[in-house]
């Protein structure tokens, strides 16, 4: 079963690592090295797979398949666990206990998030979700001894917890009425006809379940709380993984079996309330925040917002989805950069407040001008990814004629750049609280370097994403 | 819309019968304590006033501190009960299932065997 190798490779690493730190107990660095050479294998597996755009496992049947968008998101997750452990390796907060099993777990989510991208079943996507929201539940309260911690963890335990049942429910009521858990089973029996009441509240209650997936307004409100009390590197894989594995459901159920014109006159208006509440609600509420990791929580709901646009416009004019990859591939890129300077400033600076970050570029001029960088991206000005991003979303809501949905974008993107570059001024223009440098390792900075690299790169020369995108398309 | 209707008709008659049976249960058990709490005379003493037939009395704060270790021995303890929630379908159907359903099932009984393991590894099997 060559197909699902990378899901297989990433579990059973896991297995065994866990037994390997039960019993030789290695230095938890070198479980930080074994995890990041197993993803990079299941990222050499992924991509030289073959692709089969139908591909079913035999004795199931019709539960997974292996698509261009399966293989690009598998690879959009890989490369995030990578660098998420990249960064946890980076941080190596002294204080959390167990540090090894800390670099395990990443590995089962990553296995998760694999699975996910290739779903064609309600069954495969709600066990999928589980392993992945799971190993999230242990990994955001693992500073247990930390009040702030325990918060975030009883908080997101519970509001996923709640965000599976809506789902469940929402899949048993599809189930009830359609009699198939399969995606192209249930587009096939709700055929051309009027949705039933009862398929319209499984539909209603899956797009709440995956609402909080991707944390959208108004099922938002575990983000901040939750992004602040994590360790910050898994806050950069719940950020990115976990919202880019909320937007693939998303894809695979809207446009597979809820794909009829009937369907779509259900969902779209409900979508597009979510989209234009979490833009204005993300980005005007990350204004008065005063910490770093709260105003990206924030921040990255107001980025959800923003691709739902995208996942509306290619209902209007097929082939505009492509913006999602392309806003989620600036996402990553600028997202992550951030998170790893906030992680390695905080070894030093002990706090994630702005105004502990205070004039960094004294103190740091490599962290600083990557994380000025990286803001400015997210932001989406000129000269970086995030605005082409921007682009594409407003290019496609422009040409399927979403207009109230594009004015409300372009406002709530304006109002975004006030505490992006807030931060950014914070940075470079303000006496620094202490002049005590950052220490930061050779590794940190050349992936930093990297990571700016291609943010400042791809805005200059669009055409390399292009060339991508045309690839996942094909 | 009248389709909705029937719909919505239709699907709440099955649970009329239940709502039904709820009504008379409430009113079952309400109504010996309602002309209980009517008729009855009320003379209260320190005897009448203990508890009758509910176990001892509980001496000292009930909200003490348990070994966490209960709790751990709880989770071990889930984990198979959940694989023999899990064996039994799977025992049923075994002759329909093929040698797919034999792999998968080892697989997920090799899974449960090493969380055991590491359970133990991890010294939860030890009593302090």
């Amino acid at each position: 079963m060559p197909w699902i190798a990378p899901e297989i490779l990433l579990t059973a690493l896991a297995c065994v690592l866990l037994l390997v730190e039960a019993f030789a107990k290695p230095c938890p660095r070198l479980i930080g090295f074994v995890t990041l050479a197993g993803i990079f294998a299941a990222i050499g597996i992924t991509i030289a797979t073959p692709i089969a755009s139908e591909f079913y496992v035999a004795p199931w049947g019709g539960l997974y398949c292996l698509d261009r968008p399966a293989q690009f998101f598998k690879v959009f997750f890989l490369v995030t666990a990578a660098l998420v452990t990249w960064i946890s390796l980076a941080a190596d907060e002294e204080s959390l206990p167990n540090r090894g099993e800390f670099f395990v777990f990443p590995l089962l989510t990553a296995a998760g998030l694999c699975l996910l991208a290739s779903t064609m079943d309600f069954m495969v996507l709600f066990v999928a979700l589980e392993l992945v929201t799971i190993s999230f539940y242990i990994l955001v309260a693992y500073q247990r001894t930390n009040a702030i911690a325990l918060e975030a963890g009883v908080k997101y335990l519970i509001l996923g917890a709640l965000s599976s049942a809506f789902l469940v429910m929402g899949i048993a009521y599809t189930f009830g009425i359609t009699g198939s858990t399969q995606f192209v089973e249930i587009g096939r029996a709700i055929g051309h006809g009027p949705l039933p009441l009862g398929l319209k509240f499984g539909l209603l209650l899956i797009i709440f379940g995956l609402g909080f997936k991707v944390a959208a307004v108004p099922f938002h409100l575990w983000a901040p709380d939750v992004y602040q009390g994590a360790p910050t590197s898994i806050t950069a894989f719940l950020s990115v993984g976990s919202k880019a594995a909320g937007f693939i459901l998303l894809m695979r159920v809207l446009y597979t079996a809820f794909g009829s014109a009937a369907a779509f006159a259900t969902w779209i208006p409900m979508l597009s309330v979510l989209a234009a509440l979490s833009m204005l609600l993300g980005n005007l509420a990350a204004i008065p925040q005063r910490n770093l990791k709260r105003l990206l929580a924030y921040s990255s709901i107001g980025h959800s917002g923003f691709m739902l646009i995208g996942i509306i416009a290619q209902i209007r004019t097929p082939g505009l989805a492509i913006s999602v990859f392309i806003y989620l591939i600036t996402y990553l890129l600028a997202n992550l950069a951030a998170f790893l300077v906030i992680a390695v400033a905080s070894k030093t600076i002990r706090g994630e407040q702005i105004h502990q970050y205070a004039g960094l570029w004294q103190r740091s001029p490599v962290l600083a001008a990557s994380l000025a960088i990286a803001l400015v991206s997210l932001a989406g000005i000129p000269p970086t990814i995030g605005f082409i991003g921007k682009l594409s979303i407003f290019g496609a809501a422009w040409q399927s004629g979403l207009y109230p949905l594009f004015w409300i974008g372009v406002v709530s993107a304006v109002a975004g750049l006030y505490y992006y570059l807030g931060v950014v001024k914070a940075m470079f223009w303000s006496e620094p609280l202490d002049n005590t440098p950052i220490p930061a390792c050779l590794c940190t900075k050349a992936l930093l370097l990297v990571l700016s690299g291609l943010t400042l790169l791809l805005g200059f020369w669009p055409q390399g994403l292009q060339h991508l995108v045309r690839i996942v398309q094909s | 819309m009248i389709e909705t209707y029937i719909f919505v008709a239709t699907y709440f008659y099955h649970y009329l019968l239940i709502a039904i049976l709820g009504v008379i249960a409430v009113i079952f058990a309400c109504t010996p304590l309602a002309i209980a709490w009517v008729l009855a005379p009320k003379k209260p003493g320190k005897t009448k006033n203990e508890s009758y037939e509910c176990g001892i009395e509980s001496k000292g704060d009930p909200w003490m501190q348990f070994k966490v270790q209960y709790y751990l021995y709880a989770l071990a303890f889930v984990i198979f009960d959940i694989e023999a929630v899990f064996l039994y379908p799977w025992a049923v159907a075994f002759t329909g299932v093929g040698l797919g359903g034999f792999i998968a099932m080892s697989v997920f009984i090799l899974i449960l065997v090493e969380s055991l393991i590491y359970l133990w590894g991890k010294g939860l099997l030890e009593w302090k």
